[in-house]
């Protein structure tokens, strides 16, 4: 039975998370020191150390999880915490800072951690749905045998354009070599159907045929204009061959947009986590410097 | 009936090889289960996908709904077959061949390979140049790797590195706020305080500044001056925070001794301070010494103040505070009261109606004796006509010399005179109206002693208190102090501190700090540093 790293082992780790913001803000709230309240202050210097403790530890995800054998905790286990102690980092933090901010390198490192935070809910939140959806258009296939599928498509389809005239032959050809589906980040993430087709007797220069939508015109045209019915069963064929395609090129154009959101949002948090564990030793070793 | 199985593998070098396989069966299945003759984990194929029936009338395709298979380029789900015809099955592609031997089929079976068939390029035609299609970001050029070292050394090298060894970027982002304004000529100059790398900052570097101006709270002798020696300027002076917080109002900084004083070594009698609304001892005044414990003026407010207006030289005039309390120029304090300044226009000196521009001199006694008696001298040597000396005046003519004599019994009269209108300045006239005059000496050679005013500058040494910051056009000095209705000159106006705590408590609760200062008595937590030592600071390499 499925269940979600939100929900595991009982939400004990959203309690811990709520416990340690909980504790943090009753701690601020209680200690009234003569200054702002401050990095600088007993409670300042806690917070901020149990800050860059769970900052190291949240990157240790990175090495356990690579580690199979571990069998130190379930990785299940280390990514619900890592989930829920990573957003009360972003409570623990700002009370460490006690709300002061300015242009310095201790902001930096703050924001540093803020677009980590964000760029990690935003992978929860896509992990909420997206790999359900993955599932049902995958249809228990790969991106690899969806591919294959299409290859067997497109070579039936040229042994059907065959039997039909030398013009549904280059169409055909013309259809498969001016199909282009993902190939940038954007036509990627928005499933966006770049394809071109280069028609007999149609325009000089390739028409766009997303969905492989002019194909399908032009096929229905020649079909409906045909009167022999060795053609119209041939061209009848092509019809239904490429409304296949049609369908199999959505899925694949679907399926490349929900890995590409499933792990968008990994190229700013991974990195973007080494530019705040630099940050965050500029922070630690300039505050002690200059103390 | 037996079928000979053909499969046929495609080498890594492109030749084709042949393993033979004889069936001893009628029937063969296709699909994903394990016990189907044909079986592929292919996720196309059902687990009981289809059945290559051999009949006595030749093969029969069956599938099982909903799967399909493709028979010579056509989806169908039964079809009757006949040797050449191409069956395709998701990953297998089996071909009817011809039987060689009567009664005995043959079937060959290819397994496309899926990763042939992927390299093989689903989008190909003819043209090489056309790929695969990049359907995954890590295709299309994402990485993840570069950007974290990047990002990583970027931000150690720029926030830490650079800053320490070469100045660039400038080290003032580490800072973490803005200075005070009073320390705004040391923005940016962070080795003006932090001298040593990891060291906390040092006094000396804050008495570099202010060391003239500073004072111990507490004599060296005091029990609890080692307590304070211990301190670090930057334990109350704190820096960079937001909002500037040089100067701590917190009141636990003298909470923490004076709710206790006794606890802390201070004199017997010392009275306990938690706070200036709920629990602050009466107001301490400024006493006068014992010898002398009033200011001997003879002056009433009420008298000056009333409301129809008093008589002066110039009239009937309505007297208002300022008229005497003048302001000092930041508006904090008043000027001292002067006689000259603020009294004479109406109590003038003047002593000879003939001449109402002369006036005797305010001060000393002697003096004005002298003043008198060289009026006088003059006035009856130059022919003056005594009207109140009778027969024996002489009024000489213009030009004519008085003779010795005469000129001795002049001077004579004249310093009668004087003496007499001294006597009458003295005690009954001008001074006495507001000094206490005491006479002495004899008849013909009078002395009078006035008594010296005393008034206190400040009547509350120990605090300061700003009258610009509360006198507004709706605080008039009433408010605080009740002169109109004071009749006597010893009265003293001063508010009690009730009066203070009419606005100040709650929201609008007044800090110790606000009135006392911490570095020496009477004196603020913090005087500006001088030009000079600004200059000398800003000198140092």
């Amino acid at each position: 039975m499925h269940q979600s790293i939100l929900d595991y082992g009982g939400r004990r780790y959203l309690k811990l998370a709520l416990a340690l913001c909980g504790l943090s803000l009753v701690l601020y709230l209680w200690h009234d020191p003569r200054s702002p309240p401050n990095g600088g202050t007993w409670l300042g210097y806690t917070l901020g150390g149990v800050g860059a403790a769970l900052i190291l530890w949240l990157t240790a995800l990175g090495v356990r999880k690579r580690s199979y054998a571990s069998t130190l905790g379930t990785l299940q286990g280390w990514v619900s915490a890592h989930v829920y102690l990573g957003l009360a980092l972003l409570w623990v933090a700002t009370l460490h800072a006690g709300f002061q901010f300015g242009w310095n390198v201790h902001t930096l490192c703050y924001l540093l951690m803020v677009v980590v935070i964000a760029s990690g809910l935003l992978g929860i939140v896509l992990y909420q749905r997206f790999p359900q959806q993955l599932s049902q258009n995958r249809a228990q296939q790969t991106a690899a045998q969806m591919l294959t599928e299409l290859q067997e498509l497109d070579e039936r389809t040229r042994r059907v354009a065959a039997n039909a005239s030398a013009d549904e032959i280059s169409a055909i050809d013309a259809n498969i070599a001016g199909t282009r589906i993902g190939g940038s980040t954007a036509a990627i993430l928005s499933a966006r159907d770049r394809s071109t087709v280069l028609l007999p007797g149609g325009a000089s220069q390739p028409e766009p045929n997303p969905a492989q939508t002019r194909m399908l015109e032009w096929l229905s045209a020649r079909l409906s204009a045909s009167d022999d019915p060795l053609r119209t069963r041939a061209l009848s064929d092509l019809v239904s061959l490429i409304g296949a395609r049609r369908a199999l090129l959505r899925r694949l154009q679907q399926d490349a947009r929900l890995r590409g959101w499933l792990s968008v949002w990994l190229y700013v948090h991974v990195p973007v986590t080494f530019g705040l564990l630099g940050s965050l030793i500029a922070h630690v070793v300039s505050v002690f410097l200059y103390w | 009936m037996r079928i000979l199985l053909k499969h046929l593998t495609q080498t890594a070098a492109g030749t084709a090889s042949v393993r033979e396989q004889w069936v001893d069966d009628s029937i063969i299945t296709v699909g994903r289960a394990t016990d189907q003759r044909l079986q592929s984990n292919d996720t196309r194929l059902q687990l009981q996908h289809a059945e290559l029936r051999l009949t006595a009338t030749g093969w029969q395709l069956v599938c099982n709904p909903p799967a399909q298979a493709v028979v010579n380029d056509k989806a169908c789900r039964d079809a009757r077959l006949v040797p050449g015809d191409l069956v395709t099955v998701g990953p297998l592609r089996l071909r009817i061949e011809p039987p060689t031997v009567a009664g005995d089929a043959q079937l060959s079976v290819e397994r496309l390979d899926e990763r042939a068939a992927v390299s093989a390029a689903v989008l190909r035609g003819e043209d090489a140049s056309i790929g695969p299609p990049k359907l995954s970001l890590a295709e299309v050029g994402w990485r993840k790797r570069p950007w974290a070292w990047a990002l990583f050394l970027i931000t150690v090298l720029g926030g830490l590195v650079l800053p320490w060894t070469a100045g660039v970027p400038s080290d003032a982002r580490w800072s973490s706020g803005p200075l005070h304004a009073a320390h705004a000529s040391l923005e940016g100059r962070c080795d003006s305080c932090h001298v040593e790398p990891f060291v906390r900052v040092r006094n000396e570097s804050c008495l570099d500044c202010h060391a003239d101006h500073l004072r111990t709270h507490l004599p060296a002798d005091h029990p609890a001056a080692a307590q304070f020696k211990a301190q670090r300027c930057t334990d109350c002076h704190v820096e960079h925070d937001e909002p500037s917080n040089l100067v701590q109002t917190d009141n636990r900084v003298c909470t923490d001794c004076h709710a206790e004083p006794a606890r802390h070594g201070a004199r017997a009698g010392a009275k306990p301070v938690t706070d200036f609304a709920l629990n602050h001892p009466p107001f301490r005044l400024s006493q006068l010494s014992s010898e002398q414990p009033a200011s001997q003026l003879k002056f009433t407010h009420a008298a000056h103040l009333d409301a129809r207006g008093i008589k002066t030289p110039e009239g009937t005039v309505v007297m208002q505070c300022a008229d005497c309390h003048t302001p000092t120029e930041e508006g904090r304090g008043f000027q001292p009261i002067r006689m000259e300044t603020h009294c004479a226009s109406c109590h003038r000196l003047e002593f000879d109606p003939a001449e109402p521009a002369r006036t005797v001199p305010h001060g000393d006694p002697t003096e004005v004796l002298r003043v008198l008696s060289g009026h006088y001298s003059a006035r009856y040597l130059a022919g003056y006509a005594d009207p109140l000396a009778g027969r024996t005046s002489a009024v000489l003519p213009p030009g004519v010399d008085v003779a010795p004599a005469e000129r001795a019994r002049l001077l004579g009269v004249a310093r009668d005179r004087a003496l007499r209108v001294a006597s009458d300045l003295f005690e009954r006239r001008v001074c006495v109206d507001c000094h206490t005059v005491t006479r002495s000496g004899t008849a013909a050679e009078p002395a009078w002693k006035v008594t010296s005013v005393k008034l206190v500058s400040n009547w509350m040494p120990s605090a300061q208190f700003d009258h610009a910051l509360h006198g507004t056009s709706l605080t008039p000095c009433s408010t605080c102090h009740k002169a109109e209705t004071s009749k006597q000159a010893s009265d003293v106006l001063m508010p009690a501190i009730e009066t203070c705590r009419d606005c100040h408590r709650g929201t609008m609760a007044t800090a110790c700090i606000d009135c006392h200062g911490f570095h020496g008595k009477g004196q603020p937590l913090w005087q500006p540093a001088t030009i000079k030592t600004v200059l000398r600071k800003a000198r140092a390499p």
